[in-house]
């Protein structure tokens, strides 16, 4: 069975019917809470601005023009206005150690204890990594390789040129590149060897 | 052939590398790789990054359902509230700054505009003039006044003398005849 066209989906909502809205929200809030997540770092504050982002954009779909731009683009635009907001107020992401330290997940039974305990310490090396960014450049990198944004979406998204996003891809990669190296790259190696499957 | 140099080459390479540059862009920043090691080898160490970027950022903040349900919870209450009116979606702070700008721009006209209109005297009026000096010379004396002050304007009901103006001879000139009316 096909899903349904996000066009017919966003006619439903603007009909008023309520089935409709639950389904856009399935459909994009894993996305948008992981971003928000992201560029917070922070699990309340991601909750908060998802749905902040959610009521906006139910409230305003009227004023959604397809040609413009995809829903998830218009949503991602939201979402990203929202996290500016916090930083604005916070200065600085808040990033919760002791949260870090309770979502350790646990390994499946079929899971190696060493590659559990490699892909938990690739995540709080990336975690790290991404505190200690630059917002926009965050932002950049987050969109591109979190989500597979294409540079000319990030461009819309973060509402600058293609060019100023490739750029700040580039510059997110040379300052990732000594945090990551030795956290990242070596243990990504170790799953590899392991056999781990991403 | 045009060629681009290594500061060049090495902007565009995340999106060479992400196969999204236009084709003739595309192909001058690969002929500079050919041709340069040094950013050859960024390219490989980038491609590398991207590769580990690529696995590690989409595990970040993986959501869990219980929190995407409290979250959906938490938006349909929203959208079941009633939409604030225009006074009410004010905020506070921007009703604060308001009356602020208001209280200021009222400041210097509640404030000071009275001192300074009690600091200028007004003008006296041309009546007022003539009333005073004449005060002044009915109790210093007319002798007294009239030799220390300049010639009272006094402001008579009749029109002025007109030089050459004789009024037997202009009566004479004009006459019962000029004056009756045909």
């Amino acid at each position: 069975m096909q899903p349904e066209p996000i066009e017919g989906i966003i006619q439903r909502c603007l009909s008023g019917e309520q089935l409709a809205y639950a389904a856009l929200y399935d459909q994009f809030a894993p996305g948008i809470y992981r971003l928000c997540y992201s560029l917070l770092l922070n699990r309340e504050d991601a909750e908060d601005v998802v749905q902040e982002t959610f009521v906006y954009a139910f409230k305003n779909l009227h004023r959604f023009d397809p040609a413009r731009a995809s829903l998830k683009t218009w949503l991602y635009t939201i979402a990203i206005c929202r996290c500016r907001n916090l930083y604005r107020r916070n200065r600085r992401p808040m990033l919760n150690i002791s949260e870090l330290l309770h979502q350790i997940p646990l390994a499946p039974h079929s899971e190696h204890p060493e590659a559990a305990l490699a892909r938990q310490s690739v995540r709080e090396a990336v975690e790290a990594a991404l505190y200690a960014l630059n917002p926009r450049l965050r932002e950049a990198v987050v969109l591109r390789y979190g989500h597979g944004l294409t540079f000319r979406e990030i461009a819309d998204v973060m509402d600058c040129p293609q060019k100023t996003a490739e750029s700040r891809v580039r510059l997110a990669h040379d300052a990732l590149r000594g945090r990551l190296g030795p956290a990242g790259q070596g243990l990504l190696e170790e799953l590899v060897s392991i056999g781990l499957d991403w | 052939m045009k060629t681009i140099n290594c500061q060049t080459c090495r902007a565009h390479l995340p999106g060479y590398a992400a196969r999204e540059l236009p084709p003739r862009l595309r192909a001058l920043v690969g002929a500079h790789l050919d041709a340069c090691p040094a950013c050859y080898g960024i390219y490989r160490r980038q491609r590398l990054l991207m590769g580990e970027l690529e696995h590690t950022l989409p595990l970040v903040g993986q959501p869990d359902l219980a929190g995407l349900g409290r979250i959906w919870s938490a938006v349909q209450v929203e959208m079941k509230r009633p939409r604030p009116s225009a006074f009410q979606r004010v905020s506070k702070r921007q009703g604060a700054t308001a009356l602020l700008l208001l209280l200021v721009l009222l400041l210097p006209w509640s404030f000071d505009a009275p001192s300074m209109t009690r600091a200028l005297p007004l003008l006296p009026t041309p009546a007022q003039e003539t009333t005073q000096r004449a005060i002044a010379m009915a109790t210093e004396g007319c002798a007294c006044a009239a030799s220390s002050r300049a010639p009272l304007a006094v402001p008579s009901a009749t029109p002025p003398a007109q030089p050459n103006y004789v009024p037997e001879l202009n009566d004479a000139l004009s006459g019962p005849a000029a004056t009756e009316t045909p």
